[in-house]
């Protein structure tokens, strides 16, 4: 293969968003006919009423949270890679985190419809911001409903900009060498950017200050989400480990749909010399971290249940493993725990179709383990009067459910097509720097 | 005539076109020695070997944005929930959930959630304040090969100073140099 050079880079990357073929238009037409049908389930759901939907009481949370939260935590492992991992200076995120950045912000978007689908009247969304009723009163501020709303619109804010940020000088890149509709995008996009020595200054400040600020929010979002369960007196949502447990299984789901979306893409935008079987390798490993972290809460969880004494948080537990959806939960523990340990073998983890299948029932897996935890919950409240073992799931949320994956799916492809999905800036600059000293290797 | 030339120049100057940094930091030294310290260079990455010679060796004045917009969020964020705990307490006589006016461990949450966005917000702002975008297509010297593989050092003068930079820049290895004028826009 020969050897990238900065010109080599730009014409790789760049190639990527010529003008596609009939396979990606088909993929688009379809992910559009799946989200117009999750858009008309969600029309119907507001012209009917909440009937449609399988909610009853007490386990009404049990689709949209739970899918609100699957979400929240897909978001999550592209804040690591692109953030944290930015600062351990760990190069190989270079060419991974352009994606896995685009991903959380579009999985924030997500996850941000679900709170709206779930209230019902959608449009009275408003009532969540912060500001007085007609009545002086307040949203309360003790509420993690409320802590929710500041988190999830932090978060997005923060990751857009951030995404934003890092694209500036390779839309300046692409600006240069486009025509027709693309110039005029680029043009109004790269805010004129240039590269001289001044902008570059401020930039490699500002990235790292976003860097900065973008680490913490990967710990406390999915923290914050799991206090919407923890404040409340629930058995089974009650515990204090609920914020750390949260957090990994958030990297685990994120790390797992990277590996799903970055096999495909690597193949269709032919991106073989950027991003290496090294690069999945990496993704590999930190799964089996974050894969036995998850199994540890598991098993954590059920130990405080016992410890505790508590007959309701026990009985709940017993409920979650050999109760009727028992057989939900031990293909959890299979899929996030069991599965990525095939990783330890390094001839697995260098295999694209082991990566993507278990990367995808990682996925499932995660949704599931939501669903155990939220949903499985609500059916053993404390009056065993309104117990309710089974979930009434309807095509409406089912279709919902699926518009919600296509939209994500949606907002990638066409990212893929409009932008650089992998780093132009940061791929060079893991490059050496052509010097006329230097003549046996880098770009000289 | 053409119609520019009515109009007044805005920027002109020597750009010379590099390949290699250590001709790109070479030229800038020169440069500097016979005078011309107002230069930019033009790169498409942020070469450290360069920036170490041409920016200026203070850190960047984004740092404060960050700092103070992180400290306002934190601020807010406190006085927000604060305000509205002890309004709602003093005029209308609520304690919501039992819960003192001020709680501050549940207020930390809004404060830090609200200290990440402005400090974000605000070093955005400093960036795009400090590196003076947007700005519009009238960039001296500028050419596309700089956002590919090429480095330009850009020496702002006027034409009839033109000549020694560009000697200057050819002996400093630039492989191509010119001389450009962009004029102010209507």
């Amino acid at each position: 293969m020969p050897e990238l050079t900065y010109s080599r880079v730009n014409r790789d990357i760049l190639r990527t968003l010529e003008t596609p073929g009939r396979a990606y238009w088909i993929a688009v037409a379809l992910l559009a006919a799946g989200v117009a049908l999750g858009g008309y389930c969600w029309g119907t759901q507001i012209q009917t009423g909440m009937g449609v939907s399988g909610k009853f009481i007490p386990t009404a949370w049990f689709a949209y949270i739970t899918t609100f939260v699957f979400w929240v935590g897909i978001a999550h492992s592209g804040t690591l890679i692109s953030a944290i991992l930015f600062l351990f200076r760990a190069r190989w995120r270079t060419p991974v985190y352009r994606s896995a950045e685009a991903m959380t912000v579009f999985a924030v978007m997500t996850a941000g419809l679900f709170p709206l689908i779930h209230l019902g009247r959608a449009w009275q969304f408003y009532w969540l911001l912060p500001y007085p009723n007609e009545r002086q009163l307040w949203p309360n501020f003790r509420s993690p409903l409320l802590w929710d709303v500041f988190a999830v619109t932090t978060y997005f804010t923060v990751s857009a900009m951030f995404l934003y940020l890092g694209l500036i000088p390779d839309i300046a890149a692409a600006r240069d060498r486009a025509t027709g509709w693309r110039r005029r995008l680029y043009r109004l996009a790269s805010l004129g950017w240039r590269g001289t020595d001044t902008e570059w200054t401020h930039y490699s400040s500002a990235y790292m200050f976003f860097a900065a600020f973008a680490t913490p929010l990967v710990v406390s979002v999915h923290s914050v989400v799991s206090w919407d369960f923890t404040m409340s007196i629930v058995p089974g949502w009650h515990s204090t480990i609920f914020a750390p447990y949260f957090v990994a299984g958030a990297i685990h789901s994120g790390l797992a749909m990277v590996i799903t979306l970055l096999i495909p893409l690597r193949r269709l935008f032919r991106l073989e010399q950027f991003l290496e079987t090294l690069h999945f390798e990496q993704l590999a490993r930190l799964m089996i971290v974050t894969g036995l972290i998850v199994g540890y809460a598991y098993g954590v969880e059920f130990f405080v249940a016992w410890y505790s004494g508590n007959p309701f948080e026990l009985s709940t537990f017993l409920d979650r493993a050999f109760g009727p959806h028992g057989d939900l939960f031990w293909a959890m523990v299979v899929f996030n725990c069991g599965l990525p340990l095939l990783f330890f073998a390094p001839r697995l983890r260098r295999n694209y179709a082991v990566l993507l299948t278990v990367s995808v029932l990682v996925n499932v897996g995660m949704w599931l383990e939501r669903f155990v935890i939220i949903a499985v919950s609500l059916t053993n409240d404390y009056l065993p009067a309104i117990w309710r073992k089974t979930f009434h799931f309807t095509w409406v949320e089912a279709g919902i459910l699926f518009g919600s994956l296509c939209w994500f799916l949606l907002l990638f492809f066409l990212f893929a097509k409009i932008f650089p999905t992998v780093s132009i800036t940061e791929v060079k600059e893991a490059l050496p720097e052509p010097k006329r000293t230097v003549t046996v290797e880098g770009n000289a | 005539m053409s119609r520019t030339a009515y109009k007044a120049v805005e920027e002109a100057g020597v750009v010379g076109v590099f390949r290699h940094v250590d001709a790109v930091v070479e030229s800038v030294r020169r440069a500097r020695e016979q005078g011309w310290t107002a230069l930019r260079v033009y790169q498409p990455v942020p070469s450290h070997t360069i920036l170490a010679e041409v920016a200026p060796p203070e850190k960047s004045p984004v740092r404060f944005f960050a700092l103070w917009g992180g400290v306002a969020g934190t601020v807010l964020g406190f006085a927000l929930a604060s305000f509205v705990g002890i309004k709602m307490h003093t005029y209308q006589g609520l304690l919501v959930g039992g819960k003192p006016p001020v709680s501050v461990p549940a207020y930390i949450i809004i404060a830090f959630e609200l200290t990440v966005l402005l400090g974000a917000l605000a070093t955005l702002a400093g960036f795009i304040l400090f590196s003076k975008l947007p700005r519009g297509e009238n960039v001296a010297g500028y050419g596309p090969e700089f956002s590919e593989d090429r480095f330009g050092v850009f020496i702002p003068c006027d034409a009839s100073r033109a000549e020694p930079v560009m000697a200057l820049l050819r002996e400093a290895g630039a492989e191509q140099v010119r001389f450009e004028e962009v004029y102010e826009e209507d």
